[in-house]
């Protein structure tokens, strides 16, 4: 039984075919129910469709929760548009809910006028009950008059329209996934040619289980048509794109290649240890995938084991890499000093989680700053670099490789989970747009001192195993120049201060600070990691407001950009948006003697636009009353 | 230029800074004494060691040393050596830094079966830290901070070395510097990781520790040499074997009127089962004599050439990485025209037909004419494309041989295709397709249908002069996946799609590297 709540509105066609600049579609339901395969498949149709994109899945932190359940619930988000979509989006604009427990978790995320469409075949009793429903909540939903209302019984036109094909009831319902899928894309107007090719594609060899999803597919998307509602419903517009060749990269596989590009073009094979940890495992799963290209992944014992594998694959000349989480990170600690001490290059990656300890194992958190710029005992200077977004994992790892390879210096790439597992449209960069990482061997016959320095970058030489004439002995001691350790009290001092120098001499390499909106004025907001949709947003509404806000993000948090420090002095206000407690608010403090406004939120999600832009005004307000 | 290293190339030119009368000595000038003898160049040797007294050894050696943080240096040595599996990489530690902070890291580093040489110096004391009991103290021990006696069990180094499933598990002892020289030259030999456990006095904080064993007046009593193949004796007399008693080891009398050694427990450290190299890891003082030399010496992958070999894989079948691909991914997408035309990569993919029609005719051309590395090699004559691949032979089958006898051979050969010979002459190729499509769709009887009834007859035979150019025009050409030459000894061979492909990926790798050396 399919009801429709035809809602007046749509008939006036206030929404209608009027386009709208984007939209946020949540596809919602069990975690046995496919979710996220339609969700990244809706995607791609938009993406096609020549819209921009980020993408978000939002998986239940147990592998398989009871169906039906609260914690089963499993979600995709797709931000689609021709522009603002730097982040998942703030609201959900179409609630896909396959089930009752997907209806309660995710309603209270869907804007006010959005679109529920929801599948009134899985609101039995049983299913009302395990989502702790007592009685439907439908007919209230769309009698409050706050949402529309799309109301489809799935399962049984799943089970008409495959009528007569040989299939148990249980595996017909199975395609329900295709059938909202096929009608989500018709209330959108998006072609159902790529979902239709991927089925064809992916079942070639089980024709009849390609038939029966294709016929799912093409039902949902032709049930739009007895909806009575004007299609498309919803006009997203379409972005002017550059021309080139795109793709759907998430901020883990992006991660990946952009240590297999810093690796090809620094002609040094990836050799990666790394622990399992979520949400930093793909990394390592998409470097495995790669030994084509002579990567070599060790799945190490234990997160100390994996960056103790790095180091020695470093000391012998390979591209040393280890991808973590925080608590990893923790583990990784010693590692690293005997990194900074040996200046061997090393790229650590942190996909930030909600801390500390186990914490929100799945949720995003920026909680880790502190403890990649000084989570270590002694004088350890490490360069720490964050990623933006998910296609910027690409650049930033690259750029780390660039950095660890040319100061031989361990890195830190810090990442967080909405961008490690979100993932947007990317143009795709050709490698000719890519620098050659040149570094100067040894050559042979070269008289060796392991601690000589080159002047400008203050980097070693690396006299590598195998090599003959540069046998020397590094360690965790400290040495002095000819690498003969030193207990010599100057001698320490001097080699702390040349770790530090070289670490600062990176500045060099660092291009100008971008300032978005006003470079001059009442509030710049400064940022760094994945708050960067948001922030971006939010300056960006205001500045077009008439504000004069301004806006840098962060790419590298040691060392600070050298020309950061004037940029603050240009604004009467300095805000400071963090997924902690002010961290980078206090280190800019402590850098630029300057009164830095934190803004936290600890949510275990990513900052929402309105949130920033209200604070922003807040801000703005106050200071001109007090001005 | 062979040059013949001595123990002089080995001694690094500083002081040393163990205590005078540490173990620590004789072990580092048995290391200098065995590793010229290895044949091994000196730039290929790393010492690795994590912290403690022991782990100062690589600064006194003249090689290539890391001297890392401690429990570590098994990880960081598991690195260099899949980095560079050419490097002789060896593990010097300590109990405290082995068996202690690094105990989860050596247990790995051994059943991964790295091949790392791990010296295990093992003094029963925390040395560097001056003298705190370690996880191989004996319980009871009294020290600094253990003044009512250690509560904990010592572990058992070779014990847990063979719980581990190593590969190599040796033992030896500081005082016998020939013995050291012999278990140190065997553990460089076997490839995958060799632990080998050396008792070592610590002079300073437990001294002595090893006196019951191995003191002077005690240790014909006290020692057990194991040696490949002889049977398990002991004694100053040699008048003492051991013998298995069901599953129990027993001390028995040699002589006339007692047990002969026939009966006696022969030493083989070859075997796969560990059941015996475990029993001798078990027989300690003050019950028995304690073993020396190699408990088990046995064959096993390495890790790193395990990972080698399938990265080589890999790169083999998929072709060495191209980062455009890489990026691009499977599912792209082009745009033009500023977003107005969006082609899907699935959809954007060329006609076969077409693609080769066009190959047809240019290639003949192109050929002749561009000089690329890679167009180049389509010059290659078909003779080496064959020669490379001669290992898979095509199979025959004579025409008037029946289909019932002819389909096995796909199977058991492992082809696809089969040259159909008739009175010693190639008349033409039966492919599985061939047989499908007729068996399946016009329903013919494998046991009457002759082989040359189904074959595609093949009138022009290349020779063994013609092109890869020229194979690739007639595959293109007539759609066919096969190629059959006429030798020029006579004899027919096949040239399939699949190698042409293989030749000119293979081509490809090729001209890539001749473009980086440039
Ligand atoms: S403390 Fe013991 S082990 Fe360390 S150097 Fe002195 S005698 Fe040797």
């Amino acid at each position: 039984m399919s009801t429709v709540d035809t809602q007046k509105r749509y008939g006036t066609g206030s929404r209608g075919s009027d386009s709208i600049q984007s939209s946020a579609v949540r596809f919602s339901g069990d975690s046995g129910d496919g979710m996220q395969v339609v969700g990244e498949m809706f995607a791609t149709c938009a993406a096609l469709s020549g819209a921009y994109l980020h993408t978000f899945p939002d998986y239940p932190a147990e592998i398989r929760a009871p169906a039906g359940t609260l914690p089963g619930v499993s979600a995709f988000q797709i931000h689609f548009g021709s522009q603002d979509v730097e982040t998942q989006g703030d609201w959900v604009d179409t609630l896909v809910a396959m089930n009752p427990a997907a209806l309660r978790v995710n309603i209270d995320e869907v804007a006010e006028g959005g679109l529920l469409l929801v599948n009134t075949g899985a609101f039995t009793e049983d299913n009302l009950s395990r989502a702790d429903y007592t009685d439907s909540p439908l007919d209230a939903l769309s009698a409050s008059g706050r949402y529309h209302t799309v109301f489809v019984n799935i399962n049984q036109r799943v089970l008409d329209a495959l009528k007569g094909m040989d299939f148990p009831t249980s595996d017909k319902i199975r395609c329900k996934n295709f059938f909202a899928l096929g009608l989500t894309c018709r209330l959108y107007g998006l072609s159902i040619d790529y979902p239709r090719d991927w089925i064809s594609n992916k079942w070639g060899n089980k024709p009849a289980l390609a038939l029966a999803n294709e016929t799912a597919l093409e039902a949902g998307y032709t049930h739009a048509e007895k909806l009575e509602v004007r299609l498309p419903l919803l006009c997203v517009d379409r972005a002017l794109l550059p021309d080139g060749i795109y793709r759907k990269i998430s901020g883990n596989e992006a991660m990946a290649l952009g240590l297999i590009a810093g690796s090809e073009k620094s002609w040094r094979e990836i050799v990666c240890g790394s622990y399992p940890i979520t949400p930093a495992t793909p990394i390592l799963e998409e470097l495995a995938q790669h030994k084509h290209f002579m990567v070599k992944t060790v799945q190490a014992e234990d997160e100390i084991s994996a960056i103790g594998i790095a180091i020695g694959a470093s000391y012998a000349g390979h591209l040393g890499v280890t991808s973590t989480s925080g608590p990893g990170l923790c583990l990784k600690s010693e590692g690293l000093g005997l990194a900074v001490m040996t200046e061997l290059p090393l790229v650590v990656i942190d996909v930030m989680r909600a801390g500390p300890s186990t914490g929100l194992p799945t949720k995003t958190e920026q909680a880790d700053l502190f403890m990649a710029l000084f989570g270590r005992h002694g004088e350890s200077p490490v360069p720490v670099l964050a990623a933006r977004s998910p296609s910027d994992c690409f650049r930033t790892a690259f750029e780390a490789v660039q950095v660890a390879v040319m100061c031989r210096t361990p890195v830190i790439v810090l990442s967080d989970a909405s961008i490690g597992n979100g993932s947007e449209q990317w143009r795709v960069p050709t490698p000719d747009d890519l620098p050659e990482i040149e570094i100067d061997p040894m050559k042979r016959g070269e008289s060796y001192k392991p601690y000589e320095r080159d002047p400008v970058t203050g980097a070693r030489r690396l006299g590598l195993p195998g090599r003959p004439g540069f046998e020397h002995r590094i360690g965790g001691l400290e040495k002095d120049e000819k690498g003969q350790i030193s207990q010599d009290p100057a001698n320490h001092e001097h080699m702390v201060e040349m770790r530090a120098r070289k670490v600062q001499a990176i500045t060099r390499f660092i291009p100008p600070t971008e300032v978005a909106g006003a470079r001059e004025g009442d509030l710049l907001v400064v940022g760094w990691g994945g708050s960067y949709g948001a922030i971006s947003l939010a300056v960006k509404h205001l500045h077009r407001d008439g504000y004069s806000v301004g806006h840098v993000h962060l790419r590298y948090l040691h060392p600070l950009p050298s020309d950061l420090g004037q940029i603050i002095t240009c604004f009467k206000n300095v805000l400071v948006p963090e997924l902690n407690q002010g961290q980078l608010a206090m280190v800019l403090r402590a850098a630029y003697l300057r009164d830095v406004q934190t803004f936290s939120r600890m949510q275990g999600r990513p900052f929402r636009i309105s949130e920033i832009r209200d604070r922003m005004e807040t801000l703005l307000k106050q200071s001109s009353r007090g001005g | 230029m062979a040059t013949v290293l001595t123990r002089k190339d080995f001694v690094a030119p500083v002081s040393i800074r163990w205590c005078p009368g540490c173990g620590d000595f004789a072990i580092l000038n048995t290391l200098q004494n065995i590793l010229p003898t290895l044949g091994i160049p000196k730039e290929n040797i790393v010492i690795v060691s994590g912290i403690g007294c022991s782990s100062r050894l690589p600064y006194y050696m003249d090689t290539y040393g890391f001297h890392t943080i401690h429990g570590r240096a098994p990880a960081v040595a598991t690195g260099i050596k899949i980095a560079n599996p050419r490097l002789s990489v060896w593990v010097i530690t300590g109990d405290g830094d082995g068996l202690s902070i690094g105990g989860n890291h050596l247990i790995h580093a051994i059943r991964r079966n790295m091949d790392l040489n791990i010296l295990l110096f093992n003094n029963r004391i925390y040395g560097l830290t001056k003298g705190q009991y370690s996880p191989t103290s004996a319980r009871g021990k009294i020290t600094k901070t253990s003044p009512e006696g250690s509560l904990d069990n010592p572990v058992n180094p070779c014990c847990l070395a063979l719980a581990a499933e190593a590969t190599f598990v040796a033992r030896t002892i500081d005082t016998q510097p020939k013995h050291m020289a012999e278990v140190f030259t065997a553990a460089a030999r076997h490839r995958g990781t060799s632990f080998v456990e050396i008792f070592q006095n610590c002079v300073t904080f437990n001294n002595k520790a090893w006196e019951p064993i191995s003191g002077r007046d005690v240790r014909d009593e006290q020692l057990l040499f194991l040696a490949q193949g002889k049977p398990l004796v002991f004694g100053k007399a040699r008048n003492k074997g051991i013998r298995l008693n069901g599953l129990a080891p027993e001390i028995v009398p040699l002589g006339e009127s007692a047990t002969s050694e026939k009966d006696l427990l022969v030493h083989d450290a070859f075997q796969a089962n560990p059941a015996y190299a475990y029993l001798m890891s078990q027989l300690s003082y003050p019950d028995f004599p304690s073993p020396v030399g190699v408990l088990r010496n046995i064959e096993r992958p390495t890790y790193e050439r395990e990972l080698r070999r399938q990265v080589a894989r890999v790169a083999q079948e998929r072709g060495r990485g191209d980062l455009e691909r890489a990026l691009r991914g499977h599912e792209y997408w082009t745009v033009e025209r500023m977003g107005r035309e969006i082609t899907a990569a699935a959809t954007a993919r060329p006609k076969l037909g077409y693609e080769s029609r066009i190959m047809d005719e240019q290639i003949r051309d192109l050929i002749q004419i561009v000089r690329d590395p890679l167009t180049a090699a389509l010059r290659t004559k078909l003779k080496d494309i064959y020669e490379k691949y001669a290992h898979k032979r095509a199979k025959r089958v004579e025409a008037n041989e029946p289909l019932s006898s002819a389909i096995p051979r796909f199977k058991v050969f492992n082809v696809s295709y089969l040259m159909v010979m008739d009175k010693g002459k190639l008349i033409g190729i039966l492919t599985e397709r061939d047989v499908v499509i007729k068996l399946t769709l016009h329903a013919v009887d494998p046991n009457t249908t002759l082989a040359g009834d189904l074959m595609s007859p093949e009138l022009d035979l290349l020779s063994e002069n013609h092109t890869v150019g020229d194979a690739i025009n007639v595959l293109s050409a007539s759609g066919k996946r096969y190629i059959p030459l006429l030798l020029e000894s006579g004899k027919y061979g096949v040239v399939t799609t699949k190698q042409i492909l293989w030749f000119i990926h293979e081509s490809m790798v090729e001209a890539r590297q001749l473009e980086k050396i440039r």
